[in-house]
């Protein structure tokens, strides 16, 4: 610099040399640059039973750590150690940033044993919590002011059911919500909708039904498929396949709704991709013939637990959670039956050519076979 | 009577089988993204954490500007962090509302209110603070917000100001971009090299001078040139994402994505911007981490929608259109964007998002950008007459 500086709010700017130019350049770049990582957020989510609210609250350990301390010994981790040894005076201090109230009567908030979950960027405490409000809660006035003294642009999201996320920031620390749970026959046909859809996008499920469906019209006789004499026996099967089916991801959907089993989800997809292959594959090296209502059961379970991430999305809770299992369910059956509404009028009429038997299904069998093998080669490596 | 037995085992092991691997499917580890989970041991380590930590408490107000500095120079070592900025917002909350707080929170302010993309508010601070010509540092983030403003006018007279009072390359730095955005890439390429020229090899000068002059070779259409100075700029500072980003959109443009992969490749922390970036490139150059960064995209990208956020607008953009493929989206993005900052990579942005919505009203403000600048660039000038030629 060629001038000396005076005043005292200069000299970091000027006296160290040409660092001033670096910080020119850090105001430049910011501006130029101006996004980054990702915010601080913590995650809150809400749900009505009656007078209680239940939910979870995960704040993210380096938000506690800037606001709080949670690295005792100052080496740079935290480990589980120090995130226990804090949690009483964290629990303390986030259980009085958050407040519920129900008609300007306050709803005690108590935060149970915290536990740990990895977000995108990085690993939270999550807090379950439980409120009891005086009556049954319909609307509700939260307030956050969690972190806002240490992070100006923190940000608390907050959804209550199935609704969208609010965002409570430094200038807006109260918001109502509404948690009015949607009437049951409204969360029935969201959910009838959903499983509707879910089969018509869901190509992995649809190619397994037809994979099932397309030998449905024929039989086995001395290892050559031959035409069913009958509509009655094409039906009697199909009704088979399609209801063991139904059952068997009734089932699963069910369980996993619940929480009783929950299988990985990456592996489920390769599962199921692996079950099209096997479903397909007995269609052009025939290896059970008779009774293939039990392929479509056992391989259906797998199906049941690929469905629950659809289900998830509509959040119901409760007694909202039967209405939308049942209601999933429902659509999905409907999709399924009206593929074989189409479907199986058309082969039966079909079933006596030279073609459907010799050329249709196997080239189809073929078809799906490596269209699931590819599923499955993918799902893998994405593992 | 056989026959129909041993169709019947088959039948059974089938069922068997597939029950079987049902069995195993709920045995096999769980994800840990969104299960909750309690490590065993005390000593097991939760999560690394290298902000350094600052008093906050009982600041006055030259401590609180210090301390809102160190976070926002941390910051930006660290790709912008905006933890940090937010905390330094934090740290000078007392005064966040002042009408006249001293010099130094004034500059620390209007520095956080930039990066939020809030330039009028933090041109308020900054017409006030560089009315002194002594303040050095206030005059040239003045010039910097001036010209995303697109307010060229006043750009020169603040750059010209800091002749005498600075080295000769900081003025040089300061007008460059001027004088490339209008058109004189060729006279802010000879103005850079001589002031390259005179900044001894040591010193922190450099890479912020090659840095702007890749920039400019780039808007020259240079690229080869363009490459050169941007990877001495990274050499001279590993920590200038800008410079890295420029050079990797250069590779992934002339089709060298695998390269524009490599400089991401490592990085640990890496700004939205950054992620972006490296997931086109990964994309482009069929990379085995594509479908991870995207996924990690797709969740900052939500993550900021929540949040409210809008200074994502110019990325977010170039995400629905690249990615997404929403060309309506990304229009709309695009014109938000544009209302708010003005510089060569937004008008870009909205020309893409107009072309790809075939709406040449929507172009409007960004072909008249490049008429009253005489901007240059070869890349958008194409751009730009592809609009003129939408009906």
């Amino acid at each position: 610099m060629r001038r000396s500086r005076s005043k005292p709010d200069e000299r970091w700017l000027l006296n160290d040399g040409p660092t001033c130019v670096k910080r020119a350049l850090l105001l430049t770049l910011i501006s130029t640059s101006a996004l980054a990582h990702k915010g601080s957020d913590a995650y809150w989510t809400l749900s009505a039973n009656g007078p209680q609210l239940e939910g979870t609250l995960d704040v993210s350990v380096r938000d506690l750590d800037s606001a709080m301390g949670l690295d005792s010994n100052g080496d740079g981790t935290i480990t589980w150690g120090e995130v226990t040894e804090h949690a009483g005076a964290v629990g303390a201090s986030v259980g009085n940033s958050v407040q519920l109230a129900q008609d300007g009567k306050p709803c005690p908030v108590s935060l149970k044993a915290l536990s740990l979950v990895r977000h995108s960027d990085g690993v939270y405490v999550r807090w379950p919590m439980r409120a009891q409000c005086p009556a049954d809660v319909t609307r509700v006035d939260a307030t956050y002011r969690l972190l806002f003294d240490v992070d100006a642009q923190h940000r608390g999201l907050l959804r209550a059911g199935a609704g969208e996320w609010v965002a409570f920031s430094a200038t807006q620390t109260t918001r109502t919500l509404d948690l009015t749970p949607p009437p049951l026959s409204r969360q029935t046909f969201t959910a009838f909708t959903e499983g509707l859809h879910h089969i018509s996008i869901g190509w992995d499920h649809l190619c397994f039904i037809f994979a099932l469906l397309l030998p449905s019209v024929l039989r086995r006789d001395a290892k050559q498929w031959v035409a069913k004499e009958t509509l009655r026996g094409t039906l009697v099967e199909v009704t088979q396949v399609v209801t063991a089916f139904t059952v068997a991801h009734s089932i699963t959907l069910g369980l996993s709704a619940f929480g009783v089993l929950a299988p990985n989800p990456s592996y489920v997809e390769v599962a199921i991709a692996v079950s099209v292959v096997l479903a397909a594959l007995n269609t052009v090296f025939p290896v059970v013939t008779e009774g293939r209502w039990t392929l479509a059961f056992g391989l259906g379970l797998l199906h049941g637990f690929g469905f629950v991430s659809a289900l998830a999305d509509l959040g119901a809770s409760g007694g909202q959670l039967w209405a939308s299992v049942l209601g999933f369910n429902l659509g999905v059956e409907a999709g399924q039956l009206a593929i074989v509404a189409c479907f199986v009028p058309l082969a039966f009429l079909v079933r006596t050519t030279r073609w459907y038997p010799r050329a249709l299904v196997p080239v189809g069998g073929v078809a799906l076979v490596l269209l699931a093998s590819w599923w499955t080669v993918e799902r893998v490596a994405s593992l | 009577m056989a026959r129909k037995a041993g169709v019947n085992r088959t039948t059974l092991l089938a069922l068997v089988g597939t029950l079987t691997v049902t069995g195993v499917l709920l045995l096999l580890p769980k994800p840990s993204v969104g299960a909750p989970f309690t490590p065993k041991s005390p000593d097991d380590v939760v999560e690394q954490v290298t902000t350094k930590r600052i008093a906050r408490e009982h600041l006055d107000a030259p401590q609180a500007a210090e301390a809102a500095k160190s976070l926002i120079a941390e910051s930006r070592k660290r790709g912008g962090d905006p933890r940090l900025l937010g905390q330094a917002q934090a740290v000078l909350a007392p005064w966040w509302n002042e009408p006249a707080p001293i010099p130094a929170v004034r500059l620390m302010r209007a520095t956080i209110k930039q990066s939020l993309h809030d330039f009028d508010g933090a041109l308020v601070d900054l017409d006030v603070l560089a009315a002194d010509p002594l303040d050095v540092q206030a005059q040239l983030t003045r010039a910097t917000v001036l010209t995303v403003l697109a307010r060229y006018d006043e750009v020169e007279p603040q750059c010209m100001k800091l002749r005498g009072q600075v080295e000769d390359a900081v003025a040089a730095a300061c007008l460059a971009p001027l004088l490339s955005i209008r058109g004189k890439a060729d006279a802010a390429v000879t103005l850079l090299k001589a002031a390259l020229e005179r900044t001894p090899k040591d010193s922190p000068l450099r890479g912020w001078l090659l840095s702007i002059l890749g920039e400019t070779l780039v808007w020259s259409g240079k690229t080869d040139e363009a490459v050169a100075a941007l990877q001495s700029a990274l050499t001279a500072d590993d920590s200038d994402t800008y410079s890295r980003l420029l050079l990797a959109s250069v590779f992934t443009e002339s089709a060298k994505p695998a390269q524009a992969v490599a400089l991401f490749e490592g990085r640990v922390e890496l700004n939205d911007a950054e992620l972006l970036e490296y997931a086109l490139a990964a994309k482009a150059a069929e990379s085995k981490r594509a479908p991870e960064l995207l996924e990690r995209l797709a969740a900052n990208v939500e993550a900021s929608r929540r949040r409210g956020d809008t200074v994502h607008r110019r990325e977010e953009s170039r995400y629905a259109l690249r990615i997404e493929g929403d060309a309506p989206k990304a229009l709309q993005l695009a014109v938000a964007n544009f209302a708010v900052q003005k510089e060569p990579a937004d008008v870009r942005v909205l020309l893409e998002a107009s072309l790809a919505n075939k709406d040449r009203a929507a172009a409007t403000p960004a072909l008249e950008w490049m008429k009253k600048t005489g901007f240059s660039d070869p890349h958008f000038r194409t751009l730009a007459a592809a609009a003129e030629s939408m009906p």
